[in-house]
């Protein structure tokens, strides 16, 4: 438990830490609570924007009510993630996503950065970041 | 027959040999007197990236009146958030707002200007021509000239366009690269955290390779309007970027990274506005 629990706090501070240097590129660590857990909900993608500098991943989440809102999630950019592996086909409009992510930091906006995707295969896509972070990762 | 073909073998081999010797002689000038070096010191030809932490130096000089009146104008969305704790940092680093409360210009796909190009996290090429070296930046897909014909700088430059890349004026000294530029247009940020410069800032870029796949480079900024004294970088390490790293679906080359306002704008009023609480 103790391990654990030491092992929750070394993610904690090396997330904070690390969002300090590489998230911040362009306010991404500024717009978003980066403090809190993210959230991981199921999604149905409604567009996917391959664009520079910034990737726009649309999609709409159910809440516990069964209302649908459409949400804002902010990706990293084409440059990083083609490098990383995917492409402008990774997520299809229609496709139900598991997504994770980190909400804007004024309450009540459907706005967030994206941590990961989990697609229905079970394949995991779009890390915000490289397997093994580099300063200079990241978006503007 | 078979003597003059084994003739004609031998002669050719030779002549490769010879060639690949010539070649070699003139892609490497070893300077005299020291151990035969790898790499052509005079030759900064190729695809580079910038390592370590972005800006110029975290050690900031002592700012004038002015300098302090653009600075404190300058809303930067880089470095940690406004009021963070200093941490014995300059205030430089910590004055990070959301980018839909910033103001800076690249927010909106302006040219980010040299120096800042320099600490985005994408490359750039040198390509070297007989009266100049190009700089051909990946992100933005900027070109920078820097003359090489022994010009001098234009006459009466602020009668000239003010530009976001100088007007740029390179020669050796030694092993090393030195590029002069001045004619800045003032409305640029140096880096990411909104340091100021003025129109009649002058910089220096000292190049030095150091080895096959490195080169350093140290930059000086003058502008005594802003900074009461002249300001040093730190020691900047450029990498050769290996050619699978910018090879995508068998297609060598930079990927076109052009910010372009139509996305940018959409992204900004779907995604980076409301993440910022502002609605525009």
């Amino acid at each position: 438990m103790k391990n654990r629990l030491c092992a929750a706090a070394a993610l904690v501070v090396g997330i904070v830490a690390f969002c300090g240097s590489t998230f911040a590129h362009h306010g991404t660590g500024i717009s978003y609570d980066l403090t809190i857990p993210p959230i991981t909900t199921k999604a149905v993608v409604t567009e996917f924007k391959w664009a520079n500098p910034h990737i726009g991943i649309y999609v709409d989440i159910k809440d516990d009510a069964g209302h649908v809102d459409n949400w804002s999630i902010e990706g990293n950019s084409p440059y990083n993630w083609a490098r990383m592996g995917w492409n402008r086909k990774t997520l299809q409009a229609g496709q139900e996503i598991t997504i994770t992510f980190y909400r804007s930091k004024v309450p009540g906006v459907h706005a967030g950065v994206i941590a990961k995707a989990v697609l229905p295969d079970g394949t995991e896509v779009l890390r915000f970041q490289r397997d093994t972070p580099t300063q200079g990762d990241g978006v503007r | 027959m078979r003597v003059r073909f084994k003739c004609l073998i031998v002669a050719l081999v030779a002549a490769v040999a010879l060639s690949s010797i010539a070649f070699a002689q003139t892609q490497q000038r070893p300077p005299a007197g020291s151990a035969p070096a790898q790499f052509d010191p005079h030759d900064l030809t190729g695809v580079w990236q910038r390592e370590g932490d972005r800006g110029i130096n975290p050690v900031v000089p002592e700012m004038t009146a002015e300098g302090l009146k653009k600075f404190n104008a300058n809303k930067p969305s880089y470095g940690r958030p406004l009021g963070a704790p200093l941490n014995g940092e300059h205030i430089g680093r910590v004055r990070a707002v959301p980018p839909a409360q910033g103001n800076s210009l690249v927010g909106d796909c302006n040219p980010p200007g040299v120096p800042r190009l320099y600490f985005e996290p994408e490359p750039v090429e040198f390509i070297q021509a007989p009266d100049k070296l190009l700089q051909f930046f990946s992100w933005t897909r900027a070109i920078r000239e820097v003359w090489t014909d022994g010009r001098s700088f234009p006459k009466d430059v602020d009668a000239l366009q003010p530009t976001w890349y100088g007007y740029n004026i390179g020669k050796w000294e030694g092993d090393t690269f030195v590029v002069d530029s001045l004619g800045y247009d003032e409305r640029s940020w140096l880096d990411h955290f909104g340091y100021p410069h003025s129109a009649d800032m002058r910089m220096q870029e000292r190049f030095r390779r150091t080895g096959p796949d490195t080169m350093e480079m140290v930059l000086t900024i003058n502008d005594p309007a802003i900074y009461k004294t002249t300001w040093v970088s730190q020691k900047n390490i450029f990498k050769r970027v290996k050619r699978e790293e910018l090879t995508l679906n068998g297609w060598y080359g930079f990927l076109e990274g052009i910010c372009a306002p139509i996305d940018e704008g959409d992204f900004n009023s779907r995604v980076r506005n409301p993440a910022g609480g502002v609605n525009r």
